[in-house]
């Protein structure tokens, strides 16, 4: 977005006008935290804010209005727009590549699952909220170059106690799911086309500042990658009389630094990202890179070069969080800016001690009839957790939740929402709050079945398989051990890391699963709608012939070629010879009267008639004949 | 085609169609156009015709019309015509050679899926690629691209895609938006859009907001067949359905002049059946012909680029927004000899000389630009003078209103 | 006789029991041969376990059997789960028991006709005519068939409910045979009620209503009782359901067969590769084919309305939207009351080799297309088209026979025509 300006005189009186005209206030605010991790890998979370507050601004999320957004700065116009118009009032949307290992790597800053997610809060309103919401995610598609579109009744679902607005909001409105809409999609893919426009978002736009270090190679290559826009109301201040709106342009990034030959885990800014970082976005309040020196005591462990501009430090024990602050618009007077972690021994990769609470999912069973998803629950810490499980799965797997919700089993757990899926309609939407002892591991199974779709159902490479979204596991923790940030009152990245004391909520996903439902034949329609209508009419004739027909006694034509006449006649001859010479009573094909039915057991009807010929005979002899009767009466009981 | 030239030989009259400078390429005259053109015309003259090749040259007479669209034999002509014919060309349009359009805009598909059909998005994001260089705005193209290759779990390098092994240019580069992408490009998708008949929802940027100033870049790469073009492996879009999609987008006034490229195999059989007009239509081979990969890639595994593309891409890399370059010059852009398949070329719909008509009236952007000689002084960025961010007059206190807060994330109520 | 009568019933418990308690019966209850989206005790346990919960059970697509099956069934469920097993069997051994009775009187009702008719019998007709041995043989093959027949057996030991739709089958089998007319109204309507095709069993009976009683009562009394009982039904199953969501879950489903789940019939493969627009149009002509040969046979066999009720069973089998094995082994057990046609039948051994073939490499083709993956749907479709024609075969061939069984006694069994030979057609 390259401003062309007129004269210096034109550019100071648009300034001028620029000050004075505007009454709302915008401020942005871009950091980076960069995170060692106790795997060896790097974590960067890149957070650029945006806040506005108006009095309009406040007056609406007051009274659950839509926002009606007029004099655009720093916010961006093309998500006001869309907002604006579709009565939102909290969105969260992430597009994610690879898996967040909670074991090895404790809690994100925002935590995400592989694919596509996306929540909303809406104002209430009279119009349709589902006709909303598939517009909604229709202008986010274009908005985001996803294919966001794909999502529709059939996978969108309200959780009743996940998810849970995360700007303010009064507990009448907090609890009534009916105004929000969850929905992932699994196989979305994020690379360079999602960060494009999501770059475009800043303020700043893709030129100076933070945002120059997202350079696409490094990024996808990393093992994984997330983006995301929050977008929500939040506490202008401490006492929260006003309300102003926060979007908030997360990316977090998990790298492995090169390391060096002898494996020391040096790691510097240049290396990270490939690009030089050689100017701060004008436009930033507070423009800050954070790293994370918890563990580092005394920069023991590495040292970072050049020395940071401070040092925070906050809390104790659980809680105790110790950063090193740059600011940019400092450090960067226009020369390549890097920072360089140098590590004075090499990384030991060793045990890394797992976070309080970590899940596992997969699939068991085998082949393409039915099988169960199995969840995993591990509470590493002394008390027991609560916990709250919310898992969506597809109607094509039609769950049997009887086998595995046992008297036995539903006493230390209940379902708190279940929505049975409808076929081609609605999901399955299962809610569950378990309790997971201490130092214990929890399982739980749904079993299912798997359905055959209809051939124009299935996507063109059915045999890749279909996608389960990741499962949400929301609780409490006793401790901020782990976790990144608990607090969602504070409005920068570096207040929310300098975490407060006691508990933390915390949100994590888990993986996401493939299925291969079972497929037919996609090259056969023609072919068995003709096999399977002429079963049909092989019933039709035979039917058709008994019920519309009567048997009826024909004359027999024997038609016989000249051959066959002259083959006949000479058997005759030689059968007349014979016949004299052997005295037997065969009798010449010819002669013989042709009976319909071929079958062997008629050789008996033959004698029979036989037989019944000589009866005949009898009968013809004495002529007042009740036998047949009187066989009959001897029959009869 | 266009009529030349008409004269009087051995009792009848000669038509010659405009020499069209491809070399190679062969012609398919649709006959039964040229039938129903020549029909209505003739009967009014009263004048008998056959169909066939062979032309001389003459100059042309004057006075009574007469509307040719094709080489034809004209057999006797009686006719209540005072003088000698003149020619009229086809659908009354000027002769004009300048430039008719007020926008661009582009349209670049790929139907393959699966990662052995890498070269067919690296055919597609190569021609995105010139055509946003060339000045085309993203929100005046519309990317079709049916997998994921740049970020595919099996290229060996994520985000980038080359079409070249030597990997001297990254043609999906770091500044792309695909409009439609994965499941999303379907046939129906694609007529829709360029029909104009989508869903209300659709969002602008999956949208061909065209007028009857538009000139569309259409360019098709994937699989095809005699008469058809796969779409991701599981439905195809037949000739017919393309030009009855063409035909619905002139009548709705929906382009100006459409250049359709297609790099596939048997490619002119998808312009086989185009009936409306002004589209000049290019395809990399001939019925019956295939259109051939260029190189394969060691490192990545598979082929990177097919040849048409390759060359295509070579030439319009020399384009730059000002070029004079020609249509004509792009039409003779893959020869046989680096081809091996013939390129085909339609050439009758379109009213204009392609030596005419310059490269980038298709693959640029009309643009308004003011050139200034003033020389501008801009502060230095990220300096001490830093743009003044306005310091807001900030808002009135507010009434005493009830403090917000923020909702409770877990609300369980212990059982 | 009675010892062995006995011998074959504990026989017949006695398999069941066993293959339920062995490892072969929990494989059995998976099969799609037996179990059905409408028929499988896991979705009925599902249900139960749905409506326990509180959730509503018909907005679903799980579960499908009528209300006050889901009431019954939770009763089962929660107070006799043990003697399952055991309700199963004896079900099942009713259901044989009634089918002899359904035999015997058909035997007897048989012997009389013929004793009434014999002069209308040609002089020949000697041999073809009923003796009461051959009869009562009929009535102990009946029996032994429905309990031993393996689809009947495996079709118990899953636990479908199909076992209990088979008992409300014969006991309306058993109504129209010794005239109880209003009860037979009623049980036609509660076979209606479980699964909707056996409607098409009020034909047969009122015809043999009618014959025996000879009173337009006879009509009316049994469309009334149906029409009271079926309504009766379905106000309670709406006031057990809540509201009349139900019908769609249950007859909705029946009629329009959205769940493909693979099974012996016609419908899932052919609605898995049908093309959209078309999709109603040949629903409807699905369904009406099932019941479209009840008229036409109705009148073609009204002499023999227990020959026309098994005909009608059969059809239904083959071309009702979910068939399992349970159905198809319900009419074969009726086939031995008409040994006396099997003379006349000509495709017995085809037949049979079909039906052994087809049910041997039906589960073979199944288990490659599902679980070993080499197989694809084609395979198993082939088998079970073929299973199906052998159907066809073996009641049109069992309709011929009797066609020609009854114009043989009247006409005599000599082919001739005017002493030379001639032949029999059907013109």
């Amino acid at each position: 977005m390259n401003t062309r300006l007129g004269s210096p005189v034109a550019w100071c009186a648009w300034l001028a006008l620029w000050c004075v005209g505007v009454r709302a206030d915008n401020k942005f605010t871009e950091e980076l935290l960069l995170r060692p991790l106790a795997s060896g890998h790097l974590h960067s979370h890149f957070e650029f804010t945006t806040t506005w507050s108006s009095p309009e601004i406040s007056k609406a999320v007051h009274n659950y209005r839509d926002f009606e957004f007029a004099h655009y700065d720093l916010f961006p116009r093309a998500l006001g727009e869309v907002v604006e118009r579709y009565h939102v009032r909290e969105l969260h949307l992430s597009l994610t590549q690879g898996l967040w290992r909670h074991r090895k790597w404790g809690y994100p800053v925002v935590d995400a699952p592989p694919g596509a997610q996306l929540w909303v809060w809406f104002n209430p309103t009279t119009d349709d909220l589902d006709q909303t919401w598939r517009d909604l995610v229709n202008a986010l598609s274009g908005l985001i170059c996803a294919s966001l579109n794909f999502i529709d009744s059939t996978n969108t679902v309200s959780p009743e106690l996940s998810y849970r607005p995360q700007g303010v909001a009064d507990d009448w409105y907090a609890g009534n799911s009916s105004y929000m809409r969850y929905a992932a999609l699994p196989r979305e893919n994020v690379c360079t086309e999602n960060l494009t426009p999501w770059k475009k978002l800043l303020p700043c736009d893709a030129q100076s500042g933070l945002v120059a270090l997202l350079h696409p190679g490094p990024l996808y290559t990393a093992h994984y990658h997330s983006l995301s826009l929050h977008l929500r109301p939040s506490c202008q201040d401490a006492d929260c009389h006003n309300a102003q709106l926060e979007l908030v342009q997360a990316l977090s990034l998990v790298q492995l630094p090169d390391s060096s030959a002898e494996g020391y885990q040096d790691w510097s800014l240049h290396n990270l990202f490939l690009v030089p970082l050689i100017y701060s976005c004008p436009l930033a309040d507070i423009s800050r890179i954070y790293v994370d020196i918890t563990d580092n005591e005394d920069m023991k462990k590495f040292t970072l070069e050049p020395a940071p501009h401070q040092v925070e430090e906050s809390g104790s024990e659980a809680s105790h969080r110790r950063l090193a602050v740059y600011d940019t618009h400092k450090a960067l007077i226009g020369d390549p800016f890097s920072i360089d972690a140098v590590y004075s021994d090499h990384h030991i990769y060793g045990m890394v001690s797992p976070p309080i609470l970590h899940v596992s999912r997969f699939i068991t069973g085998y082949g393409q009839e039915g099988g169960s998803i199995t969840v995993k629950f591990t509470n590493t810490g002394p008390e027991p957790l609560t916990l709250v499980y919310l898992e969506v799965v597809p109607w094509y797997l039609r769950l049997f939740l009887h086998t595995s919700h046992s008297a036995e089993q539903l006493e230390s757990m209940y379902v708190a929402k279940l929505v049975t899926a409808r076929d081609r309609e609605l999901p399955w939407l299962y809610e569950a709050v378990l309790e997971v002892g201490p130092r214990t591991t929890r399982e739980l199974s749904l079993e299912f079945n798997r359905a055959l779709l209809k051939w124009l159902e299935y996507p063109p490479d059915a045999n890749h398989g279909f996608y389960i979204p990741a499962a949400t596991v929301s609780t409490i923790l006793p401790s901020p051990r782990n976790v990144s940030v608990n607090s969602l009152n504070e409005s920068t990245l570096k207040g929310k890391l300098l975490v407060r004391d006691g508990e933390s909520f915390v949100r994590i996903h888990t993986e996401t699963l493939l299925v291969s439902l079972p497929t037919p034949d996609f090259s056969m329609p023609y072919n068995v709608i003709c096999l399977a209508c002429t079963v049909v009419a092989l019933a039709f004739g035979p039917i058709h012939n008994i019920t519309t027909k009567k048997l009826v006694l024909k004359k027999l034509e024997v038609k016989e070629s000249l051959l066959t006449r002259l083959i006949n006649k000479i058997k005759g001859k030689f059968r007349r010879s014979s016949k004299v010479d052997d005295g037997g009573a065969e009798k010449t094909p010819a002669a013989e009267p042709v009976v319909v039915e071929e079958n062997p057991l008629y050789e008996d009807r033959e004698e029979l008639e036989d037989i019944m010929e000589e009866e005949e005979e009898e009968e013809e002899e004495d002529k007042d004949s009740c036998k047949p009767s009187e066989e009959n009466s001897k029959k009869d009981r | 085609m266009r009529l030349q030239e008409l004269a009087m030989i051995d009792g009848g009259y000669w038509a010659q169609t405009g020499s069209l400078g491809v070399g190679e390429a062969t012609w398919r005259i649709n006959m039964e156009r040229v039938a129903t053109a020549l029909r209505s015309p003739w009967h009014t003259l009263g004048a008998s015709y056959t169909l066939e090749s062979g032309a001389h040259l003459s100059p042309p007479p004057p006075a009574c019309s007469l509307r040719i669209t094709a080489r034809v034999r004209l057999a006797s002509l009686v006719t209540s015509c005072p003088g000698p014919l003149s020619v009229v060309y086809d659908q009354g349009v000027s002769e004009t050679s300048e430039k008719t359009h007020t926008n661009n805009w582009a349209v670049l598909v790929d139907t393959s899926r699966f990662w052995f059909n890498y070269r067919h998005v690296a055919n597609v994001l190569s021609m995105y690629r010139s055509v946003k260089r060339l000045g085309i705005p993203d929100s005046q193209i519309i990317l079709m691209v049916a997998d994921d290759m740049a970020c595919n779990p099996r290229n060996p390098r994520p985000a980038t895609v080359f079409n070249n092994a030597h990997q001297h240019i990254n043609v999906y580069g770091e500044d792309v938006e695909v409009d439609y992408r994965g499941y999303e490009v379907t046939v129906e998708n694609f007529v829709r859009l360029l029909t104009g008949r989508l869903a209300p929802s659709t969002p602008r940027s999956k949208r061909l907001l065209t007028d009857d100033g538009s000139n569309i870049l259409i360019y098709m790469t994937g699989h095809g067949g005699d008469g058809f073009l796969k779409f991701q492996d599981s439905e195809e879009i037949t000739n017919v359905e393309l030009a009855d999609a063409f035909e619905q987008m002139w009548q709705k006034k929906r382009y100006n002049e459409i250049l359709f490229i297609i790099d596939t195999c048997q490619a002119a059989s998808m312009y086989e059946h185009f009936y409306s007009p002004n589209i000049l239509a290019i395809a990399s081979s001939l019925v019956g012909e295939d259109s051939l990969s260029h190189h394969v890639d060691p490192a990545i595994g598979v082929y990177i680029i097919d040849r048409f593309t390759y060359y295509a891409l070579e030439f319009l890399e020399r384009v730059t927004p000002d070029s004079k370059k020609t249509l004509a010059q792009f039409l003779q852009v893959c020869p046989k000899r680096v081809c091996i398949s013939t390129v085909g070329v339609r050439l009758d719909l379109y009213k204009r000389d392609p030596s005419r008509v310059l490269v980038t009236e298709f693959f640029g952007s009309v643009r308004n630009v003011e050139l200034t000689t003033r020389v501008l002084d801009l502060p230095k960025c990220g300096g001490s003078r830093q743009v003044a961010v306005n310091k807001s007059v900030n808002t009135r206190s507010s009434k005493a209103t009830k403090p917000l807060h923020y909702a409770s994330q877990l609300p369980l109520h212990h059982s | 006789m009675a010892w062995g009568v006995w011998c074959i019933y504990v026989l017949g418990a006695g398999v069941r029991l066993w293959l339920m308690n062995s490892s072969g019966g929990d494989f059995i209850a998976k099969r799609v041969e037996f179990s059905t989206p409408l028929n499988s005790w896991k979705r009925v346990e599902e249900g139960v376990f749905l409506y326990s919960q509180g959730i509503p059970v018909y907005s679903g697509g799980v579960f499908h059997e009528t209300p006050l099956c889901l009431l019954i069934s939770s009763f089962l469920i929660r107070s006799w789960r043990a003697y399952l097993s055991l309700l199963f069997v004896a079900c099942d051994l009713l259901t044989a028991a009634l089918l002899a009775a359904v035999a015997a009187s058909y035997s007897r009702k048989q012997l009389v006709e013929q004793k009434k008719n014999v002069d209308k019998y040609s002089v020949d007709a000697l041999p073809l005519l009923l003796t009461s041995e051959s009869l009562w043989s009929g009535v102990a093959y009946v029996s032994a068939v429905y309990l031993f027949c393996p689809y009947t057996v495996a079709s118990c030991v899953a636990q479908t409910t199909t076992v209990f739709d088979n008992l409300v089958l014969a006991t309306v089998l058993v109504s129209m045979v010794k005239g109880y007319s209003i009860l037979f109204g009623g049980l036609v309507a509660v076979a209606t009620y479980q699964s909707f095709y056996p409607v098409c069993l009020l034909v047969p009976g009122i015809i043999s209503l009618v014959q025996e009683k000879n009173s337009i009562s006879a009509l009316v009394k049994p469309l009334l009782s149906f029409a009271v009982s079926l309504g009766l039904l379905m106000i309670m199953s709406a006031e057990i359901a809540g509201s009349w969501e139900f019908l769609e879950a249950t007859y909705g489903f029946i009629l329009a067969a959205p769940d493909l789940t693979p099974n012996i019939g016609l419908f899932w493969y052919f609605f898995t590769e049908m093309f959209e627009h078309f999709r109603l149009f040949f629903l409807a002509t699905f369904q009406i084919n099932a019941f479209v040969y009840v008229l036409p046979l109705s009148i073609r066999l009204r002499r023999d309305p227990i020959l026309l009720a098994t005909a009608l069973l059969a059809f239904t089998a083959v071309f009702r939207s979910y068939p399992s094995l349970g159905n198809v082994g319900f009419y074969l057990a009726l086939v031995p009351m008409w040994k006396h046609l099997h003379p006349f039948m000509r495709q017995t051994f085809i037949v049979g080799c079909m039906f052994v073939s087809t049910s041997v490499l039906g589960p073979i083709m199944y288990n490659l297309w599902i679980f070993s993956g080499s197989a694809n749907a084609n395979f198993y479709f082939a088998v079970t088209l073929a299973f199906n024609t052998a159907q066809i075969f073996l009641v049109t061939d069992l309709l011929f026979a009797y066609v020609k069984w009854e114009y043989q006694l009247t006409h005599g069994s000599k082919i001739e025509v005017d002493g030379s030979p001639g032949r029999l057609t059907l013109q």
